[in-house]
């Protein structure tokens, strides 16, 4: 029985290895899918990737902006809305809305489509990364400003010390010059009074003498004793005459004339004698008085000397006013700039930024219309299912691209390999039938059957889990019928190039691997490499999921995605000629086509 | 009165790479007979088939049609035959009625013309009881009288049978050539082509051999039996084929 088990083991290996599909599926495959994984995932970063922001709060945003460049690009907009409705349109990745908090907080809200999950997750990491570094080097730099501030007012206070030092220095040395200076200004004034009441008192005397008597007095005095000298010796010479005339009378006379003048005469000289004495004692008095306007002379010096050093001291003190008053400016300005950062509060000084997540979707707008208050009363519990269904519906969009790629594939495969492995299929060739004819049959069939189950879905996702699928119908059935039919076209062509049933459908799901691995649900595509990026972008799988989220949640009509709606159809047309080509290969190689 | 021919092979040549399978064939098939073709395995009996099926393109030669040159593989030409092969070629999981509705609409008959062609087939390959009956639940002659039904659908002037007997046994053997000699009675050209030499030395009017990529002729073959006194078509295909 062992041996009957290894037996089989062996023919199924071989005959498993000798299908040059099977053992490319087996062994090219994973490692085809590796490659692929390799080559998507060889670079880091992010591929266009773009993100708008509005600044209400004037925030500087170029070094926000420099550290999250390696993320994409950002883009400035005044409105919100318009911000908002890109996002919607996944023309944007996010939406950074700035405001100001008060004082230098600033609240980020960050805005993004919680349909495209992964992506905006991984981007919100990011940006709530580069916003905490950012609060650090802010914190950093609030505190690097608050040291160079603590740094500056005890450099102040270092100048503010020396300055006093000096102050006090100068004060001394000002004191000490003051206290001389009115010790000198004390002399001179002792010296002055001196010299004033000596001025006073030989003035007075001055006064008093110089009525009496001159130097003028003196020499007239003493002209007038000449002239009585004279008189008295021309008297003598008259009497001598008389006497010789014998005129004994007007001898006698003269006699008693000549008397008269010799007292006149000794006057005089007492008189001199006295007046040139008294003009000794003002002569001295003036000297006194000379000495007291040379002591008044040296008095004025003192003053003056003084006058200068106090001048010089007021202009000292000056100078001293004005380093006190700048550094009283100084201080006034640090008090200021200590008090506001005393009055940002911890909060604001250790967390400048308020960031917040705001998801853009938040269940349909049926399940809104439902749970709000103003429509009839519902159960809590109804309530709660309701929003449960609000998260579950952000799955919806990938559930019906994933299922529909699934049926179309598997069930286009299995359609076409059915017929070609029926034992009818010989006779097609008899009939007089173009063979597009069969390939359209085909396609119709498991394009009505997918229909039926996309029928389904969408009646499931309607009234079971309260999505907007009838208000967006003409948005949702084209996709999901052009998606639909890229994959049943990807079915028939495996079908056709790979007939063996168990092979086509390891094919099947090989591609089916492929496309989810490509297809941004599982590994987003702005992770991938530029070219792998700008590949997946454009495949249907990844066209169809947006254009559906677009639609499922945001109501989002075709005709604003023109773009990916031509890319879907050009996907149609390629893939139809595809499988034209591969459809007739392979009947030429069967030697059944003429 | 002289046949007229209903299909001339003239020069008919095919080549699969360097191994030429048909060398030069020609020869005519007349109007309601049955024509046998016979050969040994791989001698071009099939290819020769394909060719006038147009499901092979011939290298050289025309065919005619009632002295028409034809393409085979054109629409109108494949309105006029009708092809059955050893294995059956029909829908499995459709019914009888099913699936002689279906071919019959495939090949443009008329809705009212098919009703009535299908009772008349039904009932000349005795399957009117199994009319509503799954063709995957048949037995094994029900399914080759199913596959000749088709084949008759849409009123072939030409009826082409790749070994249309083989693997049956001798019972169905007879039910199958029975059926043959109906179709020949409502007017219709019968090739087969068959290992089976002694039916079709009993049900065919005239027959000629592949060999080689050659092809003799039911004359020259006549002249070779009477030559060498052979009277089966057994004896005469290993004489000849020797």
């Amino acid at each position: 029985m062992i041996m009957q088990t290894f037996l089989n083991t062996w023919k199924n290996l071989k005959n498993i290895f000798r299908s040059w599909v099977s053992m490319s599926m087996l062994i090219i495959g994973p490692l085809l899918i590796i490659a692929i994984l390799a080559f998507s995932f060889s670079s880091s970063g992010f591929r266009n990737v773009k993100l708008g922001y509005v600044n209400e709060a004037e925030f500087e945003m170029d070094s926000l902006v420099d550290s999250l460049s390696y993320m994409g690009k950002f883009y400035p907009y005044t409105n919100l809305d318009v911000c908002k409705d890109k996002l919607m349109r996944q023309a944007l990745h996010g939406c950074l809305h700035i405001r100001s908090l008060g004082g230098d907080r600033v609240g980020i809200e960050a805005h993004f489509d919680n349909g495209r999950e992964i992506i905006s997750l991984i981007l919100l990491e990011n940006l709530k990364s580069a916003v905490i570094e950012k609060e650090n080097v802010i914190v950093e730099s609030a505190t690097e400003g608050m040291l160079s501030q603590v740094s500056s007012v005890a450099l102040l206070m270092d100048e503010g010390e020396a300055l006093l030092y000096e102050m006090i220095n100068s004060l001394e040395v000002q004191r000490r010059q003051l206290v001389d200076a009115r010790a000198r200004i004390h002399d001179a004034e002792t010296k002055y009074d001196n010299a004033l009441y000596d001025a006073h008192r030989n003035y007075d005397s001055l006064i008093v003498n110089s009525g009496e008597y001159g130097e003028d007095a003196v020499d007239e005095i003493e002209s007038a004793r000449t002239r009585v000298t004279n008189t008295i010796t021309m008297m003598h010479n008259l009497r001598s005459t008389a006497l010789y005339l014998n005129d004994s009378y007007t001898a006698d006379q003269i006699s008693s004339n000549i008397n008269y003048l010799e007292d006149i005469e000794d006057d005089l000289w007492t008189l001199q004698y006295n007046v040139q004495s008294d003009m000794g004692v003002y002569k001295s008095r003036l000297g006194d008085v000379d000495d007291i306007l040379d002591d008044a002379d040296d008095a004025q010096v003192y003053f003056d000397d003084a006058l200068r050093e106090l001048n010089t001291m007021i202009i000292t003190l000056d100078s001293r006013l004005v380093s006190l008053r700048s550094t009283k400016d100084k201080i006034y300005e640090q008090k200021n700039k200590m008090k506001e950062v005393a009055g940002m509060g911890t909060d604001a000084l250790l967390h400048p930024f308020e960031f917040e997540y705001k998801p853009l979707f938040s269940g349909s707008k049926r399940i809104n219309k439902e749970i709000t208050p103003a429509v009839a009363e519902i159960s809590e519990e109804k309530k709660r299912d309701l929003i449960n269904y609000g998260s579950t519906q952000i799955l919806f969009p990938l559930i019906i691209a994933i299922l529909v790629c699934f049926i179309a594939v598997i069930l286009s495969n299995i359609i076409v390999l059915d017929e070609m492995h029926s034992p009818a299929y010989f006779r097609g060739f008899l009939i007089p039938a173009f063979r597009q004819v069969f390939t359209a049959s085909l396609f119709l069939t498991s394009f009505v059957i997918m229909f039926l189950q996309i029928g389904v879905l969408l009646l499931v996702a309607h009234y079971s889990f309260y999505l907007d699928v009838f208000e967006n119908i003409w948005t949702i059935l084209p996709v999901v019928v052009l998606i639909g039919v890229v994959f049943s076209l990807y079915g028939m062509i495996i079908a056709y190039a790979v007939k063996n049933k168990a092979s086509s459908l390891l094919v099947c799901t090989f591609l089916l691997v492929i496309t989810f691995i490509l297809s941004g649900t599982i590994f987003p595509i702005e992770r991938m490499s530029a070219f792998m990026s700008a590949l997946a972008g454009s495949l249907p799988f990844s066209v169809s999921v947006s254009m559906l989220q677009q639609s499922l949640f945001y109501g989002i009509p075709l005709s604003q995605m023109g773009n990916q709606f031509g890319l879907l159809l050009v996907h149609v047309v390629f893939t139809a000629i595809v499988l034209a080509i591969v459809r007739f290969i392979s009947e030429l190689r069967k030697g059944r086509l003429v | 009165m002289k046949k007229e021919a209903i299909l001339e092979f003239k020069g008919i040549s095919k080549k699969f790479g360097k191994q030429t399978v048909l060398s030069n064939v020609s020869f005519s098939i007349y109007e309601n007979e049955i024509f046998g073709l016979l050969g040994r395995s791989g001698a071009g009996k099939t290819t020769l088939l394909h060719i006038l099926l147009g499901l092979v393109e011939e290298d050289k030669g025309v065919i005619l049609y009632k002295g028409r040159k034809i393409r085979p593989n054109s629409f109108a030409m494949k309105k006029k035959i009708g092809f059955a092969a050893q294995d059956t070629s029909f829908y499995p999981k459709l019914s009888v009625e099913e699936n002689l509705w279906y071919y019959g609409r495939m090949y443009d008959v008329k809705r009212k013309v098919l009703k009535e062609r299908i009772t008349r087939l039904l009932e000349l390959f005795s399957l009117q009881r199994a009319r509503k009956v799954s063709a995957s639940k048949l037995s094994g002659g029900m399914k080759r009288r199913l596959d000749l039904a088709i084949c008759l659908i849409h009123d072939p002037d030409i009826i082409i049978l790749d070994e249309p007997t083989t693997g049956l046994d001798i019972i169905l053997s007879d039910q199958i050539w029975d059926m043959i000699k109906r179709i020949k009675e409502v007017g219709k050209t019968v090739i087969i082509s068959s290992h089976i030499l002694h039916q079709m030395q009993q049900h065919c009017t005239t027959f000629g051999i592949l060999d080689q990529g050659m092809f003799y002729d039911h004359k020259g073959l006549y002249s070779f039996a009477k030559k060498h006194k052979i009277k089966s078509l057994e004896r005469l295909f290993v004489k000849f084929l020797q």
